[in-house]
């Protein structure tokens, strides 16, 4: 430790606001990750064919899933860093779109289809070396609280906080260790459980290397897995230009605006679906993933001392697998409707303000239950709107949604 | 016999889609690679007679037309055409006969096609994807829409 | 036919090293010489197939872009859905085959045109290879597992078979080398008995959702076979990025080819010992010559100087199978444990022990399904757990050590499912009047509830099990491999074992009694060992245990023909060991630094 470093923090309360800036961050990156995997094509029947192009926009869906479960990973592991200080929870973020420059480093923040462009994006995010940012930090409108040129650099920051903070171990770690999510709870082995300063430090190093890399490690990181896929789109691309990988996804693709909307002048558009059988099945899509974020919340908040966390992560990991990635998927190939030509929609990720932890446990499941079981009845209906192939999503959702619901309610 | 290829792909289409009980569109390109290996394993199947018996039961409800249909193929001796057809729709695969070493050329689609993965709710292996863990975790899809739309569901309230 | 009329091509140069292979074995070595900056490096390899794009004549300036798209479409329409199959050489008897001819390879549906063996349904030796660039890699498993410090001395602790020349503590860095070569994904917390100096490079992979209900049902009071132990084993296929290559992501196709090379292959060394980049960038300094449509026939001895080899000869199928002659100052066979030995066998080289042929060995496998709860199989890496509870034990004195997998693949292995499942429901569905919808949700049924163990057993040196030369030859007249193998009552016990065990688990997981199958025979592992041990003792032995053959000062031996006894771990990542450890030995040398 070099005690004449500059750190950026000195208090817990920066440091905890730091860490929630960082959950927001990674929660907000796989989300985007998510849907550009989503938005890729996957079947050949799609235009594809068989062959090399099949097997890379598959390969691709795969890695990109790959890097939004770290993200996931790192969000789970910077909520152990926050409640490791004495802080809660945080999954509440500000809906889609918002402008550039309101996270390091200063780029769009947009749902966006699988490109170029949103590949380039990406690659920015992840980048162990500031990029070139456009808009630059002393606009007005960008809050001040952060000016990070890059999420490594915040992470170094933070990192320097715990390291160079001038309060001890004992009273630094206020947090009831219980309350750490464990590796083995959430299927990430890697997950560190934060008690001190030794582990905040491992815990830090796993996102940073798993993001931009280590110097002597770079291709694995994701920052190195996108530029290869940049690579080898360019590549196929070249050999063949009306190659298509993605499905014709709308940018940032609403069912409704919400006030925390910010699109950003220069950045991609909001688009309002317009096809009412899609908006059903966005809101389908919406209650799904604001059910799974409400039981997350109880999730990390619980720890592992909640008698009630196997039924908790049951629903987390059930809605995740079994709702929320064939929803997601679905909503690509369903029209964005009138006006939009062929573009289709796509998950759109929405929250409110009453997603937040809901302080209490049995209170929680009833809730959680009876919004399942009305998302079910919505989607036993709009399966009846839908296509065969469509239809039989819808069909095994509501059948997912109903039996998590009466799980939840057979904890007592 | 001399029909024109589109007339025995139509035919084709037709005795698959009452074997099978498909009640969805059928991928033409898929037929024929098909209709191909079957064509391959006896070149004077009776395709034409199948069709033109099953064609007037085709709006019937399933169950009369699975009745009559199964009565048709025992009575004109059709059992080794019908497994033939819905071995290669099921498996991708001509070996579903007695006779095992009876092994036709396919292309890649007949597998990749099998409805066998939907059965299994999974990609056909080789396939990549479709992400790391998926496996741990029991599969989501609904089977139901392999060969006929799911059922509606009740709500369980 | 060695003795082809005229005189062969001379190859003009003196070779620093000649490698015989270009498999697991022959690919690494290459790579580490090339990397240690060894001059003149040849590599021949009898096969002519293409895993990535290079030429000679481009060198290291070839683009070495992955060539797997091929094989994949090779493998979806070919009709006989089998290990080898994404290899166009693979389906000899099959009209779309595209036979090696000067090279054949034993073959699945037809591995007695090649072996001569006793007809069927004798107990056989049942393991096949491929003679091809990147040899069996493409469609191994990927289990890259250790064997136990015990597997070592399995004479002294047990009075079975015989004590290996080094022990697991001298090979200990080299696995841990081979396992951060290959990129080995594992848990530290199920080491067993072996001990590591540093962690798997990756975390585990996730077990199956079938793994889930067996593991629960073992911990059930439903469950009364002995206590077992289910883990995960470790694997040289990514749980996360690692050496450039993904993730997996559960394509369900470790064999025959994984579609994104989540898992470890030989191509990656070959393609860096011929100049290509690593990830980070870098190129080996001094790339290896390979000459692939290479079939070595002959190994001829010095005249002058029995303890040296002269020179090769080998075909050169891009020349007429023309004759070619290759000097060098140290050959290297890695050829694989069958051919090694046949082509010694051939000009009686290197077997002043006559020990070369014997031992061989595989990993019979005991193979039990049955029909159970659904386990849903057909999704994620073929083999995600492992039972390690028997693999030593004071047991071992009286009965094979055993080591019991899961397949997630159904019964392909015991039955050729997922054909043959359908095949059986629609015809016994058609016999009772059903159509389409009724039999696909009997086939869906059926398929979620197929479950197959298969256990690994061990196999004592025997040296009457043996490799031999058969009156038979093949296409160009080179006596063909004829097999002598047995299975005998030790090992037997170990599959009588395993099969109790398998049944208790199954039974605990709901099986249906009538469902339970065991089947009759041992099937092979693909993992053929011996036929030309080290040892210390040039008596009992062909090499010294880092494949240098007691008989000839420039012969190396390097492969699983090394293996004096086989445990219960795949060889591969013991295998990569103990060419590493050759490896730097043989560098020392040649720079210089080390003996000789």
């Amino acid at each position: 430790m070099s005690d004449d470093e500059q750190a950026l923090f000195t208090t817990r309360a920066q440091l905890a606001d730091a860490l929630a800036v960082a959950c927001e961050l990674e929660h907000g990156l796989s989300l985007q990750y998510l849907f550009a995997a989503f938005s890729l094509k996957k079947e050949a029947d799609e235009g594809l064919g068989l062959g090399e192009h099949l097997t890379a926009c598959r390969r691709w869906a795969g890695e990109i899933f790959f890097i939004a479960a770290q993200e996931m990973l790192h969000l789970a592991q910077a909520s152990n860093l926050l409640l490791a200080i004495g802080g809660a929870p945080h999954l509440a973020r500000p809906n889609f779109p918002q402008l550039a420059g309101i996270y390091p480093p200063g780029l769009g923040w947009d749902l966006t289809a699988f490109s170029p462009g949103t590949l380039a994006r990406f690659i920015a995010y992840e980048s162990p070396a500031a990029p070139a940012v456009s808009g630059s930090s002393d606009d007005p409108v960008v809050p001040t609280r952060l000016t990070h040129a890059s999420i490594a650099e915040m992470y170094s920051a933070i990192e320097a906080a715990f390291r160079t903070m001038r309060i001890p171990d004992g009273d630094l770690f206020i947090g009831d260790p219980r309350d750490q999510i464990v590796g083995e709870m959430v299927d990430f082995p890697q997950l560190v459980k934060v008690v001190d300063r030794a582990t905040a430090q491992q815990a830090i190093t796993l996102i940073m290397v798993q993001g931009e890399g280590s110097p002597a490690d770079r291709p694995d990181s994701h920052f190195g897995v996108f530029s290869t896929i940049q690579r080898q789109l360019g590549q196929l691309t070249a050999a063949d230009p009306t190659f298509r990988p993605a499905r014709p996804v709308a940018d940032n693709p609403l069912s409704g605006a919400h006030p925390d909307c910010n699109p950003d002048p220069a950045g991609a558009r909001l688009n309002l679906i317009a096809d009412p059988t899609t908006i059903r099945v966005q809101d389908i899509f919406t209650s799904s993933y604001d059910m799974l974020l409400l039981a997350l919340f109880r999730f990390f908040a619980g720890g592992s001392t909640d008698a009630a966390a196997p039924a908790v992560k049951r629903v987390v990991f059930e809605l995740m697998m079994n709702v929320v990635r064939p929803l997601g998927d679905l909503l690509t190939r369903l029209p964005m409707g009138d006006g939009y030509g062929a573009l289709t929609a796509g998950p759109s990720f929405e929250t409110f303000p009453e997603i937040e932890l809901l302080p209490h446990g049995a209170a929680a499941r009833v809730l959680i239950a009876e919004r399942l079981e009305t998302t079910q009845l919505d989607a036993i209906e709009v399966g009846g709107l839908l296509d065969r192939r469509s239809a039989a999503v819808l069909v095994s959702v509501a059948d997912h949604l109903g039996r998590l619901a009466q799980a939840l309610r057979a904890v007592s | 016999m001399s029909a024109s290829s589109a007339d025995r792909l139509d035919q084709f289409e037709l005795v698959s889609r009452v074997l099978l009980e498909f009640e969805h569109e059928i991928q033409p390109s898929l037929a024929r690679a098909l209709l191909g290996m079957v064509d391959a394993w006896k070149p004077t199947w009776p395709l034409a007679e199948m069709a033109a018996t099953f064609a007037p039961w085709e709006a019937l409800p399933p169950d009369e037309r699975e009745r009559r249909v199964v009565s048709a193929l025992n009575a004109n001796g059709w059992i080794p055409e019908a497994q033939a057809v819905m071995g290669v729709w099921f498996s991708g695969q001509l070996a579903c006969l007695d006779d095992d070493t009876t092994f036709v050329d396919a292309p890649g689609d007949a597998y990749l096609g099998a409805l066998v993965w939907g059965l299994l709710q999974t990609n056909p292996s080789g396939l990549p994807g479709p992400f790391f863990g998926e496996w741990a975790y029991p599969p989501s899809a609904d089977i139901t829409w392999v060969v006929a739309p799911s059922p509606r569901p009740k709500a369980q309230r | 036919m060695s003795g082809s009329a005229g005189d062969p091509f001379e190859d003009p140069t003196v070779h620093e090293v000649v490698i015989v292979g270009a498999g697991y074995v022959g690919s690494l070595l290459a790579e580490q010489l090339a990397a240690a900056g060894v001059p003149d490096v040849v590599v021949l390899e009898a096969g002519n197939n293409r895993l990535f794009d290079w030429s000679p004549d481009e060198g290291p300036s070839s683009s070495f872009a992955d060539a797997r798209q091929p094989m994949l479409d090779h493998y979806f329409a070919n009709q006989v859905k089998m290990d080898n199959s994404a290899f166009e050489q693979a389906v000899a008897a099959r009209s779309d085959g595209v036979r090696v001819v000067y090279a054949p390879s034993p073959m699945v549906d037809s591995d007695r045109d090649y072996f001569v063996q006793p007809p069927s349904p004798q107990q056989v030796f049942d393991s096949i290879y491929m003679r091809m660039v990147g040899g069996t890699s493409y469609h191994w498993l990927g289990i890259a597992m250790r064997l136990l410090p015990s597997d070592f001395q399995v004479r002294s602790l047990y009075g079975v078979g015989v004590d290996w020349p080094i022990s697991y503590d001298e090979l200990e860095p080299w696995y841990t080398k081979a396992e951060y070569l290959l990129g080995v994904s594992g848990d530290d917390q199920s080491i067993g008995a072996a001990w590591r100096s540093a962690p798997y490079p990756m975390p585990p992979i996730p077990q199956s959702y079938h793994d889930k209900v067996a593991m629960a049902a073992a911990a059930s009071d439903r469950y009364d076979g002995p206590p077992i132990d289910i883990t995960a084993p470790p694997v040289a296929r990514n749980s996360v990025p690692y050496d450039g290559r993904p993730a997996c992501a559960g394509s369900n196709n470790c064999t025959p080819i994984c579609p994104i090379q989540a898992k470890h292959d030989a191509s990656v060394n070959l393609k860096r010992a011929l100049g290509a980049p690593g990830p980070d960038g870098s190129r080996v300094p001094n790339p290896v010559d390979l000459r692939v449509g290479a079939l070595v026939t002959d190994v001829v001895v010095d005249p002058s100087s029995p303890r040296r080899i002269d020179h090769l000869i080998y075909r050169d199928a891009a020349n007429g199978l023309r004759p070619t002659r290759i000097r060098a100052k140290r050959f290297i066979l890695a050829i694989h444990t069958v051919e090694i030995a046949k082509l010694l066998l051939k000009g009686n080289i290197a077997n002043s022990s006559d020990q070369l042929g014997r031992n061989l060995m595989d990993h019979p496998c005991q193979l039990t399904s049955a029909r159970t709860v659904p386990v849903h199989p057909f999704r994620g890496p073929l083999v995600t757990s492992t039972i390690d509870t028997y693999r030593d034990g004071k047991f071992r004195s009286y009965r094979a050590a055993s080591r019991t997998e899961f397949q997630n693949i159904g019964w392909t292995w015991t039955m050729g499912s997922p054909t043959s499942t359908v095949v059986k429901a629609v015809n016994e569905m058609l016999a009772q009047g059903r159509l389409g919808r009724a039999i696909a949700a009997r086939i869906a049924d059926d398929l979620s509830r197929e479950v197959t163990f298969d256990t690994l057993l061990d196999q004592l040196p025997d040296p009457a099990n043996r490799v031999t030369l058969a009156d038979e030859r093949d296409e160009i007249g080179i006596p063909r491999p004829k097999l002598t193998y047995t299975i005998d009552e030790y090992t037997k016990a170990g599959g009588d074992f395993a099969e109790a065990l398998s049944v208790s688990l199954m039974t605990a997981m709901g099986a249906d009694p009538s469902t339970v199958y065991a089947q009759a025979t041992y099937a092979g592992a693909g993992h053929h060992l011996g036929t030309h041990r080290m040892g210390d003792d040039p008596k009992t032995s062909v090499t010294d245990s880092y494949g240098r053959t007691h008989d000839h000062d420039n012969l190396h031996l390097i492969g699983g023909g090394s293996f004096p006894t086989v445990g219960t771990a795949n060889p591969t990542l013991t295998l990569v060991a103990l060419t590493l450890r050759s490896a730097e030995r043989l560098i020392d040398e040649i720079t210089g630094k080390g003996p000789m």
